[in-house]
């Protein structure tokens, strides 16, 4: 059976990549609260979308459509010369303004004595491309693609479609398909490096000496001297020499990771002395493969603290998976460490959405409340007072709603749901009662 | 396609998204037919079309095809481009009415390629690949069984994630028969999911994507 409140939810729903406003949100949030039909809907239609994304990603292949390119050129008609412009009396001011600004640099330069042959602008920036150059395959970037004997800029995202090898002095980096990645330019101390996003890479560094790249993947960081090692997202398998291997805060997770061993990131439990009292669980830990041997110095110790914007994230994601036991943990994990008033509203807001979640309405409103009254120049503060009205409403308390509705307007005459409170305060207002 | 030519002219007025917008003297000599410029301007835009074409037809040998008649297309149109929208935007109408254009030949074969669904970086299990790739066949099976039209709005707006305004743009139709070719496209495909006995699992919760 399809209710009503049904048919503006799939709109919803389906609107959800090219974004939703705070509101929608929450009205999709609330909705799905009490309505399996359209959250397994929902669920069905991220899966395809997942199932898309993939036949998008794996459409890019450089060497079709370099044909493609060359075909449709082939049929360009010569370029003709610009066609001459009347000049017009827009033209001539401009003219006039353009001598103005010619007169004023040149007296500038003119003031400044022995500068005058300088160049008037500054040089351009050196190229940041260090020694890295393509050596094998082809390598995509946002505007165009590079190919081999191409140096690889630094700071871009790049996309590797079939397989291509970067080679710098004495080290040489095989990018699997797939892969992502940005180049990182030497600075010292830190040597040239690799960024890695998604995908797979083959480093192999000569052993010699001051011969050193660094890998930079979501977890940790693997430094190779002379060594060799396959590495993704979450692991780290050697094949010649040791590897150094730390977590983004620079905790130590392998000292020397020796040929022949591998370093499996997972977030699985940590010991609870490594914890705050507060924290139940904890990140990473290193962890033999099985079948492989166990890095012998690697230590059992977890990563001390985690960036608390990736944990919020991540128990926004548990919220979604409706999972409010993990969202909790990494909610109060993120709420322990030194954070700005920002960050922390964010994490008390997702407390109280996880309350909601639970069907702990009381709750929520008291959480809603405090976060309305603390951050109140923020927007975390307006969201939640007006997140408390629609749950005061939806729990039968229209007088308790109506109030809330009217501190918002007054608070926020121009708010972002001033429009949408108004509305509901109308509706609020038919319905009367307590 | 002239006929769409036309649509697309008309639609130009929509701006372009930040950071979307092409260099205008590169624009202009693209209008003159400055080979290195179309070259230049093609290298940069194709990927994103490439995207589009297969997000709309599936993993095919007819994607290279398709972007290549794109191409041609905006060639011939260039010098009645009038820099409005950003060359992606304009790019974009032209892939979506030549997409339109194939998906109506009678005569079409689908030519899918299962192997391209797959992105290696991903090291599937070989049951996970399995399943995978039936999924990839049936959820094609299901936008086949759509209409031209509501699956290329569905796809533009619910994949992806084009805001309505400008899907409506991309095809060429009113914001509401839009939003209507979008809802029945959506209706009648979780409707088939839902039968299917592969596409079913899409509803359980840890099932895989």
């Amino acid at each position: 059976v399809i209710r009503a409140s049904c048919i503006g939810i799939a709109a919803l729903i389906a609107r959800r990549r090219s974004g939703l406003t705070e509101a929608e949100r929450l009205r999709l949030e609330a909705h799905f609260a009490e309505c399996a039909g359209c959250r397994t809907d929902a669920i069905a239609l991220d899966r395809l979308g997942a199932i898309s994304d993939r036949v998008a990603a794996s459409a890019v292949r450089p060497a079709a459509r370099a044909r493609a390119i060359e075909r449709a050129i082939e049929n360009a008609p010569r370029a003709a010369p610009p066609a001459a412009r009347r000049p017009r009396a827009w033209a001539f001011a401009g003219a006039a303004l353009s001598l103005i600004a010619v007169a004023a640099i040149a007296g500038t330069v003119s003031r400044s004595g022995g500068e005058r042959d300088r160049a008037p602008v500054a040089a351009p920036p050196k190229a940041d491309t260090a020694e890295a150059r393509i050596t094998a395959g082809q390598i995509e970037r946002e505007g165009g693609s590079l190919g081999q004997d191409a140096a690889v800029p630094a700071g871009e995202r790049l996309y590797v479609s079939e397989r291509a090898r970067i080679d710098l002095r004495g080290a040489r980096i095989e990018l699997s398909p797939g892969s992502e990645v940005a180049w990182i330019a030497a600075a010292a101390p830190a040597p040239s490096g690799i960024r890695l996003f998604a995908g797979a890479i083959d480093v192999e560094v000569d052993p010699a000496p001051q011969r050193a790249v660094r890998v930079i993947a979501e977890r940790f960081v693997v430094d190779l001297i002379g060594a060799s090692a396959r590495i993704d997202p979450s692991t780290v398998e050697v094949h010649r020499g040791s590897v150094r291997v730390t977590g983004r805060d620079g905790a130590v997770l392998a000292d020397r990771l020796e040929a022949g061993h591998s370093y499996e990131w997972s977030a699985e439990a940590r010991p609870e002395a490594a914890v705050p009292p507060v924290r139940k669980k904890g990140s990473a830990r290193l962890k033999a493969r099985p079948g492989r041997a166990r890095a012998p110095e690697a230590p059992e110790v977890a990563v001390s603290s985690e960036d608390p914007a990736i944990l919020l994230a991540r128990a926004r994601g548990r919220l979604a998976d409706r999972d409010s036991a993990s969202a909790r943990e990494l909610i109060d994990r993120a709420l322990s460490e030194p954070i700005g008033r920002g960050t922390r509203a964010e994490g008390e807001t997702l407390l109280a959405e996880a309350d909601l979640l639970d069907g702990r309405l009381e709750a929520a409103v008291r959480s809603y409340d405090r976060i309305a009254t603390e951050y109140v120049d923020l927007a975390a503060g307006e969201n939640a007072m007006f997140a408390k009205a629609r749950i005061e409403a939806k729990a039968g308390k229209l007088a308790d709603a109506r109030a809330t509705l009217r501190a918002y307007l007054e608070r926020h005459p121009r708010g972002r749901f001033a429009e949408e409170s108004k509305a509901e305060l109308g509706r609020l207002g038919e319905k009367g009662g307590r | 396609l002239p006929l769409f030519l036309g649509v697309i002219s008309s639609k130009e007025q929509r701006g372009a998204r930040p950071g979307e917008r092409t260099d205008p003297a590169l624009v202009e000599a693209c209008r003159r037919g400055d080979r290195r410029a179309l070259e230049q301007v093609f290298r940069a835009e194709s990927p994103s079309v490439e995207r589009l074409i297969a997000r709309i037809i599936g993993p095919s040998a007819d994607v290279e095809d398709l972007l290549q008649t794109t191409l041609l297309e905006a060639v011939r149109a260039f010098p009645r481009f009038r820099g409005e929208a950003s060359v992606r935007t304009w790019l974009a109408r032209i892939a979506v009415h030549v997409v339109h254009a194939h998906l109506r030949r009678p005569d079409r074969k689908r030519r899918v390629d299962l192997q391209l669904a797959e992105r290696p970086a991903d090291t599937p299990s070989a049951d996970v690949l399995v399943d995978r790739r039936r999924q990839l066949e049936r959820a094609l099976h299901a936008l086949d069984r759509l209409s031209a039209k509501n699956r290329i709005a569905f796809i533009l707006h619910v994949f992806e994630g084009y805001p309505i305004d400008e899907v409506a743009a991309l095809v060429g139709a009113s914001r509401v028969a839009t939003k209507s070719r979008v809802f029945l496209a959506r209706r009648r495909l979780l409707a088939f999911a839902r039968k299917d006995r592969v596409l079913k699992s899409l509803f359980e919760d840890g099932g895989e994507p």
